[in-house]
């Protein structure tokens, strides 16, 4: 009798997950001083003027918590957030929508374990334009556009910072506290990120070094929640 | 007691299945350690096993459709490039390298000549992207790959639905690699005790063993890791190897230890290919005029050999050439490949 009671509930748990579980949603929203990126929109910024071109950045490990404790770990091992693809793109996740949740931890890039897997498929197939091909690693935070003070070529920049290699890791862990039970939206405040960098000498990072770190840093600030 | 038996079952099933890597396509002596590359996560199948030796030798993989895989890794040359100092590329260009042999990928962690590439499935991207080798991107390689029916159908068989991504291109690139695994020399026939070694081959063995077997380790003939042993630097190319790619000082002149299988095809030898023959290298190593800072402290130790030890040892030496590798019709050039449409 037992069993057959057990066997039972084995059957449910296996064959009826979208009764227990639905989806629920992060969403990220691309900002330039608080307000919607626009790309190629002329932004003036203390004795510059600049525009993005192009933004693009790979979240993972997305934990919930409730407290300290861990209720729900995301297993794709990482999604791209591309601001030229979708304005404020949302990731959803298979989750109790009755949880109880107040924090929430992700990567800004892609840890080293999973930089060591091989080539892996999905937002992380190598044909996305944010794998480097001549020193294998994810490009974890990609932003090019123009600034007035750029010293580059067409008063150009470009910021591809990556490196999942001691001493010059990228991979930013970003930890938010969130109002009880709201949904969960996210806000990136490119303007954050650019006015910590001296655009007149600092415009091309394209290789794991200081200066990436330095900006991943930036980047990891530059996170919000409303 | 039947429990006994299914539980038996069971375990001896999970043990098997965690010895993937023992596939009928990838089969090697068990005098070998186990392998690096981590099969669970690319299971060999000769569909796509099969798909990896057409991309190998299809020049699709280049900007102009000229320049294969096997332009510069020739089976015939223990898969790398005779006859150049330093590999060609597309439109006669000169690339800053000598093409490595490639066999016994499995057992590597590091690739390129450098260590610049981490996984044997991304390798190709390196010279499929090089403005000088194949001067191409992977993006539109799917493009130009996902127009032709004859790719269609192999990605079909392959993976079941004619999707065609760069995760997919790359794993069958990675599956076909990893069949060319190189074991079947006269020092592997010693080794199973079916052949022996001539007293010539012998001696060398033995100065092998006390001079080259650190860095050059049987039985793959490389410990894979990286070393200074010496060269100088070529003024024209201004390699630093892996100190190139990390910028310290302490990773400057660091080269991959290649190993010493098949040397007899594959010449020229050192990263720029700068030695012709096995004479040539073993007196690099006599002469010991080295002023590098970080040279590696094993060539120090080396004992100066007299003509008739370099000898043997070269006898030694050729006792690693496998001709059953390089003569291997499931791994040369498929004749498949001419019936796809242009």
């Amino acid at each position: 009798m037992k069993k057959k009671i057990f066997k039972k509930w084995f059957f449910l748990f296996i064959f009826s997950p979208k009764i227990l579980f639905s989806q629920f949603q992060i969403c990220f929203h691309n900002q330039f001083l608080n307000s919607e990126l626009i790309l190629d929109k002329k932004y003036a910024m203390s004795n510059d003027s600049i525009s993005i071109s192009s933004l693009n950045y790979y979240v993972s490990k997305i934990s919930i918590f409730n407290d300290s404790n861990l209720i729900y770990e995301d297993r794709k091992l990482g999604h791209l957030i591309s601001h030229e693809i979708n304005q404020s793109p949302c990731i959803k996740l298979e989750c109790d929508q009755k949880i109880k949740f107040n924090r929430i931890s992700f990567n800004l890039g892609i840890d080293s374990v999973t930089h060591i897997k091989g080539v892996l498929g999905g937002d992380l197939d190598p044909t996305k334009g944010m794998y480097w091909t001549w020193n294998s690693g994810y490009i974890n935070f990609k932003i090019e556009g123009y600034s007035s003070r750029s010293s580059g070529k067409n008063h150009l920049f470009q910021f591809h910072i990556g490196g999942y290699q001691f001493p010059f890791n990228s991979c930013q862990k970003i930890d938010l506290t969130l109002k009880r039970n709201s949904t969960i939206d996210i806000y990136f405040d490119v303007f954050n990120v650019l006015n910590g960098i001296n655009l007149q000498e600092n415009y091309q990072i394209m290789r794991p070094c200081k200066s990436a770190v330095e900006i991943a840093n930036l980047s990891k600030n530059a996170f919000y929640i409303e | 007691m039947k429990g006994i038996y299914i539980q038996f079952f069971i375990s001896l099933s999970i043990l098997l299945g965690f010895n993937l890597y023992d596939s009928p396509y990838f089969k090697y002596p068990d005098y070998f350690p186990k392998p690096f590359y981590q099969f669970e996560n690319n299971i060999l199948d000769s569909n796509k096993i099969k798909l990896g030796r057409m991309l190998f030798y299809d020049p699709i993989l280049s900007s102009d459709n000229t320049i294969s895989c096997a332009s510069c890794h020739s089976p015939y040359n223990a898969f790398s490039h005779s006859d150049h100092q330093l590999s060609h590329g597309i439109n006669d260009q000169i690339g800053k390298r000598n093409a490595p042999a490639l066999f016994n990928l499995a057992w590597q962690k590091k690739f390129m000549w450098d260590g610049s590439i981490n996984h044997l499935d991304v390798q190709p991207l390196a010279p499929i992207s090089h403005s000088k080798e194949m001067n191409e991107n992977i993006q539109n390689i799917i493009l130009k790959i996902s127009k032709s029916n004859f790719y269609k159908k192999l990605y079909n068989k392959s993976f079941g639905d004619s999707l065609i991504t760069g995760e997919r291109t790359l794993k069958a690139l990675a599956q076909f690699q990893l069949t060319l695994v190189s074991c079947n020399s006269k020092f592997d026939y010693v080794k199973q005790g079916i052949n022996s070694f001539t007293k010539k081959e012998k001696l060398g063995y033995q100065i092998f063993l006390k001079n080259c077997n650190i860095c050059h380790q049987e039985p793959l003939f490389s410990t894979y890791q990286f070393a200074n042993n010496g060269l100088t630097v070529d003024s024209t190319l201004k390699d630093y190897g892996k100190g190139s790619l990390t910028m310290q000082s302490k990773d400057s002149l660091l080269f991959k230890i290649p190993s010493l299988r098949n040397l007899s095809y594959s010449s020229p030898y050192m990263h720029d290919g700068r030695f012709k023959t096995l004479h040539q290298v073993i007196n690099h190593y006599n002469n010991k005029k080295y002023n590098h800072k970080n040279l590696s402290p094993e060539i120090l130790e080396l004992k100066s050999l007299n003509n008739n030890e370099v000898v043997n040892l070269i006898s030694f030496l050729k006792t690693l050439d496998d001709s059953s590798f390089i003569y291997n019709k499931i791994t040369r050039f498929p004749i498949l490949l001419l019936s796809k449409e242009n």
